[in-house]
């Protein structure tokens, strides 16, 4: 029956005050990490936490919260909020914009206009940013508006805004809760792409598998289309570093106790659980303003190298985020702060907070796999478990280390360069880190969470340009 | 060091301010190839924190965000240990521009599984870092 195949329980024993469940077809369930299971029973342990602590079929190790890990905790019961279930990359996500060319019709122009975003694009060490954010006072807006501070600022529009999640920004964003550090951070870098496993890649659609979602989401076949992974930059991981670090503090105050320091937790109802969640939701505006203002400087390049500058925005989606949302828990509607690590909001057909015009499709989920192999759309779906949760990527199974020590990165460059792909990126150390052999395999993953009833694939995309720090 | 997600950093030293700057060496290494050629500016750099855990954390960060926001990048570090238990010094830096990326950006310290201990031989530390 679909939706409700590839579960794995790990029981409540213990500490824990729920079971967890894993989504994970056998073979990526035989190879998680024991560590990653570690924490996803350590989650379970956090105080308010209801029905299970989950894990999506890319979850791999991480600091406290493993990375693909679902948790939510009801605000009403002294439910906690906790920075490392949020990770931090506050509101790191992707969005994809979708061309009018087709893969032959870009061919001519492909390897200059990557050239041009390679010039154009901020990336890897250093500051700059596509839109040269300098006064506090604009900071503060983009703090609050998101993605609409970069559009009133000329980088976008209305659809732009009504194709984010939130529309472009997140309520309660409290910019007096970022501190100093993080704002200097954030200056000058708006509308940068970062490193690590950050890119901005050239795609194309190699195959349609739900044509109905397809045509409404305006996906095509061999559709050249420009997807964007980044976050909120240096600004959200200070935000993280400096509320861990108060929370670690008011612990003791709170009488809770958790498994691992990166854990550190506060009631949702508290000063530092508000005081989190306000500076969270003002480092997630800027990662929305981030992307776009990123959109801006590719829609130019696309203009000035092929002259089809008009790229709508399918969606934009975060996969690092806490949100206050109302579910049923135990046949009662709860307010829930739901922490999605690593793992995508996958709102299902119907969906009163869906723009109008996707509203029956469920709502778009970008999927990036590694690099080099295959990126997907999906859509959310029913019975859409884990509070309408799914996958994020392939998830990694070799650290970095391992796979730098495994691959040479000119030697990947070639490879990739051979199989049609224009490959510009800062470092062939950071290139060989993102090694598709150090990741799973994104299309199990994808399918597993179809099984699970979690999201429903559309389109499998390949890549003919990566772009990275 | 083999962290599915990130990067570890250990340091070893035969005390606690040699330890922190193995580590903060190890931090500057894991992303740029820094020049022979001499420094040209020298910036103070010192932690105060309670406990050895925390004035480590305290130094990765401050480097971090020297890198990011002052355009610069640390070459070679002197600490020492102070009287009230606290470690200070400076750091000889470059500008950004002068040594080769080779490896992605470090842009936070996590605590998860975060150790400054004292062994046989001196002092040991190990470190996660997010890039």
């Amino acid at each position: 029956m679909p939706g409700y195949q590839d579960r794995w329980r790990i029981a409540q024993t213990g500490e824990m005050r729920v079971p967890g469940i894993v989504f994970a077809p056998a073979q990526i369930a035989a190879e998680v990490e024991e560590e990653a299971l570690r924490q996803v029973a350590n989650v379970a342990t956090l105080p308010g936490i209801v029905e299970a602590s989950f894990a999506m079929p890319d979850v791999h190790w991480g600091y406290g919260f493993p990375i693909g890990g679902v948790a939510a905790t009801d605000v009403e019961r002294e439910g906690v909020v906790s920075p490392g279930g949020v990770g931090f990359d506050i509101s790191c996500g992707v969005r994809l914009l979708l061309s009018p060319l087709t893969a032959s019709d870009l061919e001519p122009a492909r390897v200059r206009l990557m050239d041009e975003l390679n010039r154009s694009v901020p990336k890897g060490l250093g500051r700059g940013g596509v839109w040269p954010v300098h006064q506090p006072r604009e900071l503060d807006r983009v703090l609050q508006e998101g993605a609409g501070a970069a559009v009133a600022a000329g980088l976008g529009d209305d659809h732009d805004l009504a194709r984010c999640e939130d529309r472009g920004h997140l309520a309660g964003a409290e910019p007096t809760q970022v501190g100093e550090r993080a704002r200097e951070r954030g200056l000058a870098q708006v509308g940068s792409l970062g490193s690590g496993n950050h890119f901005l890649e050239l795609q194309a659609v190699e195959r349609i598998f739900n044509p109905a979602i397809a045509e409404m989401f305006g996906l095509f076949e061999s559709q050249v289309c420009v997807m964007i992974h980044c976050g909120s930059r240096g600004l959200g991981h200070q935000v993280c570093s400096d509320h861990v670090r108060l929370m670690r503090s008011a612990m003791t105050r709170y009488r809770i106790s958790v498994p691992d320091a990166q854990l550190a937790c506060a009631p949702v109802d508290s000063p530092e659980g508000r005081a989190y969640l306000g500076a969270m939701a003002a480092a997630a505006n800027y990662g929305r303003a981030n992307r776009q203002a990123l959109s801006a400087a590719v829609r130019r390049a696309f203009l000035a190298i092929t002259g089809a500058g008009d790229l709508p925005l399918l969606y934009d989606v975060s996969h690092n985020l806490a949100k206050l949302e109302y579910h049923q828990v135990d046949g009662r509607r709860r307010l829930l702060c739901v922490h999605r690590k690593g793992a995508t909001l996958a709102l299902p057909p119907g969906h009163p907070d869906l723009p109008a015009d996707l509203r029956s499709a469920g709502q778009p989920v970008l999927v990036p796999g590694s690099m080099g192999t295959a990126s997907w759309v999906l859509a959310g779906a029913d019975p859409g478990d884990a509070f309408h949760s799914t996958c994020h990527g392939a998830g990694r199974r070799l650290s970095r280390h391992a796979a730098a020590r495994q691959v040479d990165g000119q030697e990947l460059r070639r490879r990739l360069e051979a199989s049609g792909i224009a490959v510009r990126a800062g470092s062939n150390r950071g290139l060989a880190e993102e090694d598709p052999a150090a990741y799973k395999d994104v299309d199990a993953v994808v399918a597993s969470c179809d099984r699970a009833g979690l999201a429903t694939p559309v389109a499998r995309l390949r890549p003919v340009g990566v772009l990275k720090g | 060091m083999a962290h599915t997600a990130d990067c570890i950093i250990e340091g070893w030293g035969p005390d606690r301010a040699a330890c922190a700057m193995e580590a903060l060496s190890g931090l500057i290494e894991a992303f740029a190839s820094v020049p022979e050629a001499p420094s040209t500016r020298v910036l103070p750099l010192a932690a105060s924190a309670p406990s050895p855990e925390d004035q480590l954390v305290s130094l990765l960060e401050d480097v971090i965000y020297t890198v990011e926001v002052l355009s610069v990048v640390p070459i070679r570090f002197h600490l020492a240990e102070t009287d009230d238990g606290g470690l200070a010094g400076d750091m000889e830096v470059v500008p950004l521009d002068a040594v080769t990326p080779t490896g992605p950006a470090p842009k936070a310290v996590s605590y998860h599984d975060l150790a400054v201990q004292q062994t046989g031989q001196g002092w040991r530390c190990h470190v996660l870092i997010d890039v």
